[in-house]
């Protein structure tokens, strides 16, 4: 019934070993608790998200704006296509007339834009920009206004920081980032006000910069190895794009038949910006001749566009090809998760410097020398990194830089 | 009886503890079997034991970085002859034949007054296609460099402008004592131009253990052939150096007779090369020009001497010197040879064991060698330290042939090493003087040196008082 005092004994020992082998092998049995999910958030351990690299998604979106459209209107005036997406959607969707009328825009203007079932609010910003004309909601109704009046019709609005604050951010250094990081003016003149108030942060903006203090605030607690505080899901579509493979044999083809022809092979929308051509006085006629076998849509369409001065960006779920400048004065932000690589303030000076260094960083502001910060006419949006709290990285800059810099962290965190 | 098995389990559980910490902890206590026989690395060296030098370099491409790796496809060897091939047909040819796409900057080769029909005649054996590129290339005085599976050939000044990203791993520097910023200003000092110089464009950063720079390809691989000096550092290494120079050294080190009886200095050269199988060419000389020195007839009787020798004795009369460069002996002005540098990596370990000792060092060098580090010329030399036993060096050849002379003299030279010995090769020309404005004190030392005429005279070697 008891056992022997061997049997005792043996039990006692391999009770023994089997305890201690448990406490030096503990932590290899347990299972792996879940760091290697696509998001982790700042209480989680220090390991960088390997599956999902680059996260997309914006909120702050009004719901009506996320129903799906497909639309192809040819030369038709702005006032028919206003009343069409109304009468579809049930949206009740406006002409700001007066702000019209005073920058000379007839609502019986033509245009011609097209939509394949994407969200409305990204076929607005595409039907808007080239009319400088912007949208914003009140109470459920859309109007669309111009951009000069949007810009300057500031509102406020209070920000819930506790969430952040649990998370170790300070409010400082958040007013820190979003001055930094977002397009938004504040300067004392003609710019918007920021201030905190215990856990709530207030802020005094336009919609547009008021659209990205909500995502950058929301994607500061969701941390991923690059993560775009601006840009829609649909982006991430088209990235996967770039890297599809294309063949290109053209002889002296146009450049308009040339992008159409690499559209078609990679199934994606890829628009070439005629204004921007125009206005910089480059030919999107002279005939190209390029003999290439299978290499990624991004990589062709750099060689194309290089030496004619061109490049592309992702606008509003469309590849755009268009002027050097613009794809430089077209600035991203994007919060970049350095735990893995910053551990200390020291860390992170060595880590700005290297990205200043390595990359194109402001290059556009070093050569045309348009950094002079005060002057209301002068780019006030220019290149920028804040560390809001150590380990993690906000950068504002072009989309090559960003692909840089992503490069240059990926260096950094590699074994050879 | 309670209390005994108590004690009993007691004394089980403490035995079985002891053997856990005795299979957790033998690591640390018991000799690894790799490591007995060898002698302890802290040990400290004799000072009048001097470091042995590997006889047969270790294979450095190991370390290679992936962006300086030659892509697969381009190590396909071909053989055949091309005959007059316009370029573009050759772009043809490594698409359809060889499935590597190349593209040819066609607005780059107009700046520079090339076509895309520029003739190319090359007979190749079982030759990879890179170094087909490096070929043709080479003599249209071009470049060509691989990015995203694409051949791109250019010119040299818009590859100089095309930058690229590369880091090093700088552990194993770091294991073997270098200091991180020392091989930064090592690299920055001898290689390639920064964005510290102003007018540079490339920048290097540090990051942890990695060395991070921003440079054209050409000078990245500058750059990834010194670290592999580094690594097994020799007497006397250059960096970049070709292996036809290493033939041409030998050239010139060899015994010629020569009777040269009034003809013109470009027959005399021509006259060598012909003797001596060197391909020499002279820069900036044509010959309508009547003025110009290599018009001057050149008298000179002597029996056998080194060849090195004869073209100082011909050439220095006229302010002429050689140098080495793209695999032939160029015949040039001496501020012009003064110009042509280049980077070699020392040995000194046994001079040098810490920095005060690598400080005077580099005190005597440029004590002894007066104006040869003067900064006033288009590249400025540089003597660096990337840790106290290692000396890098940017200098023109015939200086970094005075300086191991100069460290071998101070050397105990049968016992330096085990590897093969450098040869030097002889020369005859002075070291460069100071302006008569700018005059040093100086010790003479005499020499004899062959003027044109055959006529042996005095020379006089500039040395700085200590």
């Amino acid at each position: 019934m008891n056992g022997s005092p061997v049997q005792k004994d043996a039990l006692l020992l391999g009770g023994t070993i089997l305890v201690m082998i448990l406490l030096m092998y503990g932590d290899r049995l347990w299972l792996e608790s879940p760091v290697n999910s696509a998001v982790t958030t700042l209480s989680e351990p220090k390991v960088i998200a390997e599956s999902s690299s680059v996260r997309f998604d914006v909120v702050g979106i009004p719901q009506q704006l996320l129903v799906r459209v497909t639309y192809d209107f040819d030369e038709t005036p702005l006032e028919v296509i206003v009343k069409r997406i109304r009468d579809e959607t049930q949206i009740d969707l406006r002409f700001d007339i007066p702000a019209l009328e005073e920058e000379g825009i007839d609502s019986n203007d033509p245009v011609t834009i097209d939509a394949t079932d994407e969200p409305l609010y990204l076929f607005l910003n595409r039907f808007c920009r080239p009319l400088t004309l912007t949208w914003y909601e009140r109470e459920g109704v859309i109007t669309l206004t111009t951009d000069f009046k949007s810009e300057t019709a500031f509102h406020t609005v209070n920000y819930n920081l506790a969430e952040l604050m649990q998370d170790g951010y300070q409010p400082r250094e958040l007013i820190d980032v979003i001055k930094g990081t977002t397009s938004g003016r504040w300067d004392v003149e003609y710019g918007g006000t920021i201030d905190t108030h215990g856990e709530t942060m207030i802020v005094t903006q336009n919609d547009k910069v008021h659209f990205e203090v909500t995502n950058l605030l929301h994607k500061l607690r969701y941390l991923t190895r690059q993560t775009f505080v601006f840009e829609p899901p649909e982006h991430e579509f088209l990235r996967e794009k770039l890297k599809q493979p294309v063949h290109v044999s053209f002889r002296d083809v146009p450049l308009t038949d040339a992008v159409a022809e690499l559209s078609r092979q990679a199934d994606v929308q890829i628009r070439i910006d005629i204004d921007g051509l125009e206005e910089e006085g480059i030919s999107y006629d002279d005939p190209l001749k390029y003999e290439l076998s299978s290499h990624a849509l991004s990589t062709t369409l750099d060689l194309m566009l290089r030496p004619l001065a061109l490049n592309y960006i992702l606008s509003d779920n469309v590849i755009l090809v268009t002027t050097e400048i613009t794809t430089e004065e077209t600035l991203n932000t994007a919060i970049y998760d350095v735990r893995d690589l910053c551990g200390s303030s020291t860390d992170e000076r060595y880590l700005d410097r290297l990205i200043k260094n390595q990359t194109d960083f402001s290059r556009y502001e070093a050569q045309y020398g348009m950094s002079i910060y005060g002057s209301y006419w002068l780019p006030e949006d220019s290149g920028k990194i804040v560390f809001p709290i150590i380990g993690v990285m906000v950068v504002r800059e072009s989309r090559s830089v960003h692909e840089q810099i992503l490069d240059v962290l990926t260096r950094c965190r590699a074994d050879e | 009886m309670f209390g005994s098995l108590f004690s009993r389990d007691v004394a089980l559980l403490a035995s079985a503890f002891l053997v856990l910490v005795v299979l957790m902890y033998a690591d640390d206590y018991l000799p690894a079997a790799s490591t007995v026989g060898v002698l302890n690395p802290e040990t400290p060296v004799r000072r009048d034991e001097l470091p042995r030098t590997a006889s047969k370099p270790i294979d450095a491409d190991v370390f290679i970085p992936v962006e300086l790796r030659i892509p697969p496809q381009l190590m396909t060897r071909v053989s055949g002859e091309f005959t007059n091939m316009p370029l573009n047909d050759f772009v043809k040819w490594m698409r359809d034949e060889q499935h590597v796409d190349v593209l040819l900057d066609e607005d780059g080769l107009a700046e520079e007054g090339l076509s895309i029909d520029e003739p190319i005649t090359e007979r190749i054996a079982r030759m990879p296609l890179h170094g087909l590129l490096d070929n043709i290339c080479d003599k249209l005085e071009l470049e060509w460099y691989h990015e995203n599976g694409i051949v791109k050939i250019t010119t040299e000044i818009k590859a100089d402008e095309t930058l690229r990203i590369v880091s090093y791993n700088l552990a194993d520097f770091i294991d073997r004592g270098y200091q991180p910023y020392d091989l930064i200003t090592s690299i920055t000092a001898t290689l390639g131009r920064w964005e510290v110089d102003g007018d540079g464009v490339g920048s290097i950063n540090r990051f942890k253990e990695k060395l991070f720079v921003r440079q054209s390809l050409k000078v990245q691989h500058e750059i990834f052939k010194l670290l592999s000096e580094l690594r097994f550092p020799h007497e006397r290494t250059f960096v970049n150096d070709r292996r036809q120079h290493v033939v041409l050294r030998e050239i010139l080190r060899r015994p010629v007779h020569v009777i040269f009886q009034g003809e013109p200095l470009h027959q005399a050269i021509a006259s060598l090369s012909h003797q001596t199988g060197a391909a020499i060419q002279i820069e900036g000389w044509c010959c309508d020009q009547s003025e110009s020195p290599f018009n001057t007839p050149v008298r000179l009787k002597v029996g056998p001497q080194p060849f090195s020798q004869i073209l100082d004795t011909i050439l220095t009369p006229q302010n002429l010197s050689w140098v080495l460069k793209d695999d032939e002996i160029r015949v040039m002005t001496l501020e012009d040879a003064d110009d042509q540098m280049v980077v070699a990596v020392y040995d000194v370990g046994d001079k040098c064991r810490n920095e005060r000792e690598a400080d005077i060092l580099k005190r005597t060098l440029k004590g002894q060698m007066g104006h040869a580090w003067v900064d006033n010329r288009w590249i400025t030399p540089a003597v660096t330290f990337p840790k106290p036993e290692v000396m890098v060096v940017l200098q023109t050849e015939f200086i970094h042939d005075k300086i191991l002379e100069l460290l071998r003299h101070e050397r105990m030279s049968n016992s330096y090493g085990n590897g093969p010995r450098i040869e030097t090769v002889p020369r005859l020309r002075p070291l460069p003087s100071y302006p008569k404005d700018e005059q040093q004190p100086v010790a003479n030392a005499t020499g004899m040196f062959s003027l044109s005429d055959g006529t042996p005279e005095e020379f006089v070697i500039r040395r700085r008082l200590p």
